[in-house]
């Protein structure tokens, strides 16, 4: 069975990847120009970000030539699909990276896959990565082949061995993915793939740091590079033994709240609305956390983050938020991919994918684990931190 | 008139869906239970309380959920065993069909010949998911509660559930600690 970490974590994984800042990033214009055998006709969809956002169209292929342009504010991994107008001939898929300000040349003789791209240093590098995987990608599908075999046979045993040997592919993927990441140390290509291994909220904010501070100064300036630094300045801020960020929110009466009113208690501080599923095992674990701990010096400080009053009041009632050590706030702003400008929203890195998330607070104030996993036993984990 | 009569009754079961009784906030080994969420009653008598002297295996399942049918041999076998001594609750959840569960229980009549069977219908509907399997943090299936003296003595899953547990319980000697050490030991 999957632990609850792991399901909110799949949960949250699918706005954390698009988690964002307003930067006042600059963008620079980019062409792609392609020239594939003149009996190419189709259509061909591409895929990139730019600003934070996805930008996603396609262009026409008329004997094997295509066009398009647009505007990057970094270099961005962007990605080709070529669906030929003879729909018995199957679709291509192929990635490149276009830099800020470049002009990129695709020219192949026969379909999209026999194309060489040409323009810009983050389009060598990645030419350069792909060259470390070749060897990968013709035991790749050969492997998948084998194994679909038998699997169509029923052939456990090989099926087993087969599918071991693609788990050490990945594994070997992965490796020459962290190498080249440490390696590339001016690519944006280098970067990106480092940044894959960066978690939306980062706990280990010394060892990423100096993994980040690796990477020459133009690639940390980029708008990736900046939101990385700004949530490990956060993280750094709310390492275990540092005093927990002071906030004021209404409760439930509408009578202000502040986290530093309960110094001398232990705080358990948790961020929640309901927007994430499955949701009952989280309330099953504060209500369990509330009921065992009910003598200890604890008190839960349930913030809410969302707009909707009316809907908070019924989800307390519903969640059974209602002993007396919950103190129910509301933070009234509903929470997106990109992050919370409100202060407590910046000064705790709140956004959708961060949702739910718990931080457990000394008497001092200060922090003493940030981020309890509710699905082990937190009522345990928690009462043998307090009471240390 | 017959539409004003039916927005009549239309508007009076709103009502009672909008006033409809929270029982629970929070079920966990240790916590009190005495009313049964209001199901729908395919096999058996039913039940709308726990009584207090009585002792009750409330196990949950779905014809969709294939560990739950996996383990009906097993628990049909332990309600025959107990069949004076404990009530055998097969309390379907999460699905909207009563046809195909009423077709289950007839294709599979064996698996129920001493438990009562009770239907809930979807996810987020039912008043057994909203007072039950939402306030005991619920997200899967099977799962099987054991209730004695108006309390919940221990949840389980039905593969892990044996005859030594459901003695000990009758005796009253069940606890969390020693029904965990029998499935270990049964684990080795």
């Amino acid at each position: 069975m999957m632990t609850l970490r792991q399901v909110l974590a799949g949960s949250a994984m699918l706005t954390m990847t698009v988690a964002s800042f307003a930067l006042h990033a600059q963008v620079q214009p980019f062409t792609v120009e392609g020239q594939m055998g003149k009996d190419q006709q189709g259509m061909l969809s591409y895929r990139y970000v730019s600003l934070n956002k996805i930008v996603q169209d396609s262009v026409k292929v008329i004997n094997g030539a295509f066009r398009f342009s647009g505007e990057v504010d970094e270099p961005a991994a962007t990605t080709l699909i070529f669906m030929p107008e003879n729909k018995s001939i199957k679709g291509q898929f192929k990635e490149i990276f276009i830099d800020p300000g470049a002009t990129l040349t695709m020219k192949g003789d026969a379909n999209l896959l026999s194309t060489q791209t040409k323009g810009g240093p983050s389009q060598s590098d990645l030419d350069a990565l792909f060259e470390l995987y070749k060897p990968l990608s013709v035991k790749g599908p050969e492997l998948e082949k084998q194994f679909k075999e038998y699997q169509d046979a029923g052939d456990e045993a090989n099926m087993k061995r087969v599918g071991q040997q693609l788990q050490d592919l990945r594994l070997e993927r992965r490796n020459i993915q962290e190498a080249f990441a440490k390696k590339y140390l001016n690519s944006f290509v280098g970067f990106s793939l480092w940044t894959r291994h960066v978690d939306g909220f980062i706990k280990d904010p010394v060892k990423y740091e100096a993994e980040f501070n690796a990477y020459s100064p133009a690639v940390r300036n980029t708008p990736t590079g900046k939101r990385i630094a700004l949530n490990l300045a956060t993280a750094r801020k709310l390492l275990a033994g540092t005093q927990a960020p002071d906030f004021t929110l209404n409760d439930i009466n509408g009578k202000p709240v502040s986290l530093s009113s309960f110094k001398g208690k232990n705080v358990l501080l948790c961020f929640w609305n309901r927007n994430f599923i499955p949701f009952e095992p989280f309330s099953f674990a504060l209500n369990k956390i509330s009921r065992v701990l009910k003598d200890e010096n604890l008190v839960i400080l349930a913030v809410y983050c969302d707009d909707d009053q009316k809907r908070w009041h019924s989800e307390v009632e519903e969640a059974g938020f209602t002993t007396p050590n919950f103190i129910n706030v509301i933070n009234p702003v509903k929470q997106s991919a990109e992050a919370d400008t409100t202060p407590i929203g910046k000064s705790y890195n709140l956004s959708l994918g961060m949702i739910p998330h718990n931080f457990v607070i000394g008497t001092d104030g200060k922090i003493l684990v940030r981020d309890i996993d509710l699905g082990l036993e937190p009522e345990v984990a928690i009462g043998k931190i307090i009471n240390k | 008139m017959k539409k004003i009569l039916l927005t009549f009754i239309v508007l009076i079961s709103l009502v009672n869906t909008l006033s409809a009784q929270k029982l629970y906030s929070f079920l966990d080994v240790g916590e009190p239970v005495n009313k049964y969420p209001a199901v729908t009653w395919l096999k058996g008598s039913g039940i709308t309380q726990f009584e207090k002297d009585k002792i009750y295996v409330v196990e949950l399942w779905a014809t969709w959920c294939k560990p739950c049918i996996k383990s009906m041999p097993h628990m049909s076998e332990l309600a025959t065993k107990f069949k004076d001594k404990i009530t055998f609750i097969a309390q379907d959840v999460w699905e909207e069909d009563t046809t195909k569960v009423r077709q289950f229980i007839s294709n599979n009549a064996s698996f129920f010949t001493n438990s009562m069977v009770a239907f809930d219908g979807v996810q987020n509907k039912g008043d057994f998911d909203r007072n039950w399997l939402k306030p005991s943090g619920t997200f899967g299936i099977p799962r099987t509660f054991l209730i004695r003296n108006n309390t919940i003595a221990w949840i389980t899953f039905p593969f892990e559930l044996t005859e030594e547990h459901l003695q000990l319980l009758l005796e009253g000697k069940l606890t969390k600690e020693n029904a965990t050490a029998i499935v270990q030991k049964n684990k080795q």
